[in-house]
């Protein structure tokens, strides 16, 4: 199985890849760190399940002049279906709410499974305090390994 | 409920009598037919009250009676008012006629005329808040915003109700001169969002619809506005419940009961003398015979512009405004009249009247000049000035229609039935009116164009499009602008209804090309929704969406989608190839695309452009293609180009001076320690065997004077060359083991020569480390520790609004939270809030200060901070002499391997301190946050301050990834290639440096202005020089900028008459030096025997600039001039040759 991780925090990245290997077998993971990291993966690869933060920065420098994108994720799905590629994405993100409040977590959601109904498998709430979200991640890897 | 005759009797009785009885009762219990029979048998004292003091005497009386509402009823509300209006009918007939004259006087600008009007409306009728608004306006236009303001102090003194001192205070600010109305409506929405929590919808609404004169919507809660308005005067009832019933009355709302409000209106229009009554009426009502409203004056101006008569038409309306100047339907048609002539407003009506500032601020408008956008601010400020008038209707009516497709069908309506006739653009109200039968003769071009406007309204779009494609027939009226875009407007409705997206996109596109700038009037939102639901179908083939989205000044994600999908559907990989690849012969379009389409910001999300640098590479190759299309455009290109090589360079340079700031002049350490010690290397060389001894170089450690001096007579060997280190441990070995091994490379050297390299060996290391102009300690304490670091990583709590730095106002940061906080209580903000944040403030401090205390030269045993301890154990010391250093006699040589052994030490002090920064700061400035987080939860409840958590969340990454960033930092600085380069993008490079510091200062603070006469570049090597010049000296104007008063600042770079460089920059300052303090800084700047002391200096960073400039001889030749003038500080540095610039 092949999972690609979009992910700009260290942390959390660590976290999920940790969670993953930890539990499953036979999982090769991929991480990326950036939109443009990302979407080129995604464009270049098969994957099985993609997990993808949605506020990513554009390029993969540590030093960077260009603005974050603050629906890098949306974008990355949004290339996808120009592209037409087929892999599973899951939102794995820490916010309740995106560009200042002006969305909520749960209406974007509502957005992108109207958009993307094919590709988009929903958003797991990632919060560290609660293991919620280490439950759902590997009910839903168990899920696609069937 | 109270129903028959006798009940009715018994009330009025008890009424009569003085008893006590209920309004509500009366107002909510009884049908409209009963109170109104009621209302003519009791008293007029008893009316009174039953009307809430309809007429007031005072100002101190308005809005004190009681009042009874029940929400939700609506109709009452209305019936209520229409009792009140009819009881009181010969007042408001009075005030009717009143208004009419002050409307013409006013109008006229006889002020005086006017003011004895309104007197005589508060003496003979009543005191309004209409007329108190009334009085303001003749305030600010006589006596400007100070009069206004007077009358408001005055009135808000009297007013004893809350609510008429804030109606009074928002009108004022309404009328300012110096207020746009948007401002004005941005002021009401403040307001609104201020009291969020304290209104109800009910009361915000009042206030906007009250306040805003452009608001026309159904959705307000008209009932609650009726109510509140009841406390007022009979006079503003009346004027409220006409606009209210006009935008009711057009809802198409079944709750609203049309037919039960029309039923009320045949009583108010037998007994009040107002067309409004008898067009409604005559729309509405299925009965109605009323046809005449005495518009014959409307009729002649309208078949005269008909008929292309257009003198006649100037002639009779000019006449006719000048008899009656508030008949405002006349007003656009004597514009659009005069529009097609090159007469002026002056020709007919005189200068310096409101009407002529009405008439010319709408031909301003139509006539869509360059400045569009001002004009229709203009007409708008006047609406909103003489929003008491009815002429300000079409103002706002114009407004609309240049802002947005369409005039909402409310005020069309209000418009419509307030006017005197028939409105000139209604062609709903055109087909129900009557004696215009002449204007369906399609010959006639106004009259076709009411027919088009009739189609659309029925939502007929087939038929309006087959008349809008013959209409070009009409072709000598398409020369006058406003035509020509009513007619693209029409078309492009129709095109959007009849879902043809590509023509309505070519047809604004067009538009465009033409006239080079489009009107908002031609901004569809519902097409661009349209186009983008349509995502990656075939429309998206036609190039002229792309540059649709352009044109509409979309966001650069959605344009990127648009070239995407645009690239896709006709196969073509990037854009580069649409020249080569796409079909188009309007070389026009492809030259927009290629200019304004493909811009970088427009690009750069493109997968196939994985870096900025292959972005930039694109948008060149594309401009150059432009360059070849259209000649003309070479020079606009070359600044493209020229922007973005630079742009390039800065980026190279920042990433220079960013990574790897661990530096050491090792040339100026190198050429201090050749002068120092240059002859005491040649003695150390020279002992060689023990017949010669020089006892002056040796140095005794108290208290081994005896051991030192015996061993002084010892030999001590050193390898030449030096030996493998496995071959050397087990000599060493060996030689423990008392077993000396004679070996080839070995050279026997009297001890005294290794007590001579060890001093070596520490002048030079001290002077690495510690010279006080090229060693470490200057570079890390110029580069990393002084603000940069701690700004640096503060910045990140800084930008998110978590710190409260010193100096700043805490409720601004509580006014920050408040307007993110929403549904939970506010209180907290001010006190448990602001606490953790001020909690949270010093810990950050703590943290921060505890990192940079890391990153420091450990100088003494006791310093258990500092991590660059640089010091050589005795063994490394002794290994060094003899299998590394010892051997070699060249001074250069030896000062570079000694350079080298404390670099390689340098770089495990790096390795510890990036470890330590990743694992230990980072987890403590985790930490804090989580305990803010714990910490708000516990005020707020938990997950309750929603953006709050959400901030905390984006703050842990960017901590995590500005640590990252700050590793890049402490790196050794390896010497990059950096050719010779502009002295502007050195000054680029710098403000962006400093902008990753503090939080785009130069974006966001300072306005940083850069003249620049100096062609030259300046030598690679000194780049980084300049750069920590600028550094330094923009630094200081960041900290002493002025904070209050437009802080800029400007950097002038110059030749001067030595035939060198003059920098000078200067910004405001809030700080004042006093001229002996600057006359000394300039001394002790300028003092080149080194007697400077850097006592002097205290934060403000000259002596780090002196100190730049001291070491090289290139730029010996110098002069500082500071000074200090009226708040602004100039910093001059005169530099009388140039050899650092080629």
């Amino acid at each position: 199985m092949k999972i690609l991780i979009i992910e700009d925090d260290p942390i959390k990245m660590s976290n999920i890849e940790s969670l993953i290997s930890s539990n499953f077998v036979n999982v090769d993971v991929v991480k990326c760190i950036s939109y443009m990291g990302g979407v080129n993966e995604v464009l270049l690869n098969e994957f099985d399940l993609i997990l993808l933060d949605m506020s990513l920065p554009l390029y993969d420098d540590v030093f960077q002049t260009a603005k974050p994108k603050n629906f890098g994720g949306r974008d990355i799905l949004k290339e996808m279906k120009r592209h037409k590629k087929k892999s599973c994405v899951k939102i794995i993100t820490q916010y309740n709410e995106f560009d200042d409040g002006s969305i909520s977590m749960k209406d974007l959601d509502a957005q992108l499974k109207n958009i993307y109904p094919s590709i988009y498998n929903g958003y797991i709430h990632y919060e560290t305090k609660l293991n919620l979200w280490q439950t759902e991640l590997i009910d839903n890897i168990k899920e696609l390994k069937k | 409920m109270i129903q028959n005759r006798k009940e009715r009797r018994i009330l009025a009785l008890k009424i009569r009598k003085g008893k006590k009885y209920s309004i509500s009762k009366i107002k909510y219990n009884l049908d409209y037919i009963s109170i109104k029979r009621l209302i003519e048998i009791i008293p007029k004292s008893a009316l009174n009250a039953l009307f809430s003091n309809p007429l007031p005497r005072k100002i101190t009386d308005i809005d004190q009676a009681t009042t009874y509402f029940i929400n939700g009823m609506l109709l009452k509300e209305i019936d209520w008012c229409f009792l009140r209006i009819l009881k009181y009918n010969e007042e408001i007939n009075h005030f009717l006629k009143l208004r009419d004259s002050f409307e013409t006087q006013l109008l006229f600008g006889n002020y005086d005329k006017c003011e004895s009007l309104l007197n005589e409306i508060e003496i003979d009728i009543c005191i309004s808040y209409w007329g108190l608004q009334a009085k303001m306006v003749l305030a600010e236009l006589n006596a400007g915003t100070e009069g206004n303001r007077m009358l408001l102090k005055s009135y808000q003194k009297q007013a004893i109700s809350p609510n008429l001192k804030i109606m009074l205070y928002y009108n004022s600010l309404k009328l300012e001169t110096d207020i746009p109305s948007n401002k004005y409506d941005s002021y009401i929405d403040f307001h609104l969002k201020k009291h969020s929590s304290d209104y109800s919808k009910m009361l915000a609404d009042y206030v906007t619809f009250k306040f805003s004169p452009f608001r026309f919507e159904s959705n307000f809660s008209f009932d609650f506005i009726l109510h509140q308005d009841f406390s007022l005067s009979v006079i503003d009832t009346y004027i409220e419940l006409k606009k209210i019933l006009s935008i009711l009355i057009s809802a198409n709302d079944e709750t609203i009961a049309e037919e039960y409000i029309i039923d009320r209106i045949p009583d108010i229009a037998l007994l009040i003398d107002d067309n409004f009554w008898k067009k409604t009426l005559d729309l509405y009502s299925k009965n109605s015979d009323i046809t005449d409203f005495g518009d014959i004056e409307f009729k002649i101006a309208l078949k005269n512009l008909a008929d292309n008569e257009i003198n006649e038409c100037l002639e009779f309306t000019s006449k006719e405004l000048l008899n009656k100047p508030n008949s405002y339907n006349l007003y656009q048609i004597f514009v659009e009249a005069l529009s097609f002539t090159d007469r002026k407003i002056e020709d007919y009506l005189e200068d310096g009247s409101i009407l002529y500032l009405i008439l010319s601020s709408l031909y301003q408008v139509i006539r869509k000049e360059q400045n569009h956008s001002e004009n229709i601010e203009d007409i708008s400020k006047l609406a909103y000035i003489f929003d008491i008038c009815d002429f300000h209707l079409p103002l706002i009516s114009l407004c609309y229609s240049e802002k947005f497709p369409n005039v909402p069908e409310s005020l069309r309506n209000y418009n419509y039935l307030l006017n005197r006739s028939y409105s000139l653009h209604d062609a709903i109200h055109f087909e129900k009116g009557k004696g215009f039968d002449y204007l369906n003769e399609k010959k006639l071009f106004i009259g076709q164009k009411l027919q088009i406007d009739y189609f659309i309204q029925k939502n007929d779009y087939k038929n309006s499009l087959h008349l809008l494609n013959v209409f070009n027939d009409y072709n000598e009226y398409f020369k006058n602008i406003y035509y020509e875009t009513w007619y693209n407007r029409k078309k492009l409705h129709c095109f959007i209804e009849l879902e043809r997206f590509t023509e309505a996109a070519e047809l604004v596109d067009n538009y465009y090309f033409k006239h080079q700038r489009i009107f908002t009037s031609l901004y569809s939102q519902r097409l661009v929704d349209k186009i983008i639901e349509l995502d990656g179908e075939s429309i998206f083939k036609s190039l002229y969406i792309p540059i649709l989205f352009t044109i509409y000044n979309l966001s650069s994600s959605i344009v990127y989608d648009a070239i995407a999908n645009f690239l896709i559907q006709n196969n073509i990989s990037s854009v580069r190839e649409v020249r080569s690849s796409y079909n188009i012969d309007n070389i026009e379009m492809l030259c927009f695309f290629l200019q304004k389409v493909c811009t970088i910001n427009n690009i750069q999300d493109s997968p196939y452009l994985r870096t900025i640098e292959i972005v930039e590479k694109e948008r060149i190759n594309v401009l150059t293609q432009l360059k070849e299309l259209k000649p003309e455009l070479s020079r606009e290109v070359n600044v493209e180009i020229f922007d973005i090589t630079q742009k390039a360079t800065v980026r190279y340079c920042l990433q220079n001076i960013y990574d790897s700031r661990i530096y050491v002049d090792t040339n100026g350490v190198k050429k201090v320690i050749s002068k120092d010690i240059g002859d005491y290397f040649e003695r150390y060389i020279n002992i060689t065997d023990f017949s010669f001894q020089d006892y002056s170089i040796f140095t005794f450690n108290k208290g081994q004077e005896d051991e030192t001096y015996s061993k002084l007579l010892t030999y001590i060997g050193y390898f030449k060359p030096p030996i493998s280190l496995k071959e050397y441990e087990i000599l060493t070995i060996l030689s423990e083991q008392n077993v000396e091994l004679i070996h080839p490379n070995k050279v026997e050297v009297p001890y005294s020569r290794y007590i001579a390299f060890q001093d070596i060996f520490e002048i030079i290391k001290n002077q690495f480390l510690f010279d006080e102009d090229y060693g470490l300690k200057f570079f890390l304490s110029m580069r990393i520790r002084h603000g940069t670091l701690p700004n640096f990583l503060k910045n990140v709590f800084d930008k998110h609004t978590l710190v409260i730095n010193e100096g700043i106002n805490k409720v601004k940061i509580i006014d920050y939270w408040k307007e993110k906080i929403f549904d939970i209580d506010k209180s907290f903000l001010n006190t448990s809030f602001i606490k953790a944040l001020e909690l949270f403030t010093s810990e950050i401090e703590n943290i921060t200060s505890e990192g940079v205390s890391w990153v420091k030269i450990k100088e003494s045993e006791h310093d258990r901070q500092s991590m660059f301890d640089i010091s050589l154990t005795e063994h490394d010391l002794f290994y060094n002499f003899r299998n590394r250093l010892g051997h070699i006699e060249d001074f250069d040589t030896f000062i570079e391997e000694v350079f080298e052994i404390l670099w390689i030490k340098i770089n495990e002090v790096l390795f510890k301190l990036r470890t330590r920064f990743t694992n230990e700061l980072l987890t403590k400035y985790i930490s804090s946050i989580d305990m803010l987080h714990n910490e708000v939860d516990t005020i707020f409840g938990e997950g309750n301050f929603v953006f709050f958590n959400d901030v905390l969340v984006s703050t842990k990454t960017d901590i995590q990834n500005a640590i990252q960033k700050s590793l890049n930092w402490f790196n050794i600085s390896k010497t990059k290639s950096i050719g010779e380069i502009p002295i502007s993008a050195i000054i680029q490079t710098s403000k962006a440096y400093l902008n990753i510091l503090n939080a785009n200062v130069f974006e966001n603070r300072i306005n940083c202005v850069e003249k620049i006469f100096f062609k030259q570049n300046i030598k690679g090597e000194y780049f980084i020089l300049f750069c920590d010049f600028f550094n330094t000296i923009l630094g200081n104007v960041i900290k002493h900028t002025e904070e209050t008063n437009k802080p800029k600042c400007e950097i002038s770079i110059t030749g001067n008459e030595y035939g060198g460089l003059t920098i000078n920059v200067n910004n405001n300052t809030a700080q004042k030096y006093s001229k002996n303090l600057i006359e000394v800084w300039n001394k002790l700047l300028n003092d080149n025997n080194g007697n400077y002391d850097a006592s002097f200096e205290g934060k403000s960073g000259f002596l780090k600039i002196k100190k730049l400039f001291t070491g090289d001889k290139v730029f010996q030749d110098y002069l500082f001039q500071l000074n200090s003038e009226e708040n602004i500080f100039t910093f001059k540095v005169v530099f009388k040759q140039k050899y650092f610039a080629v």
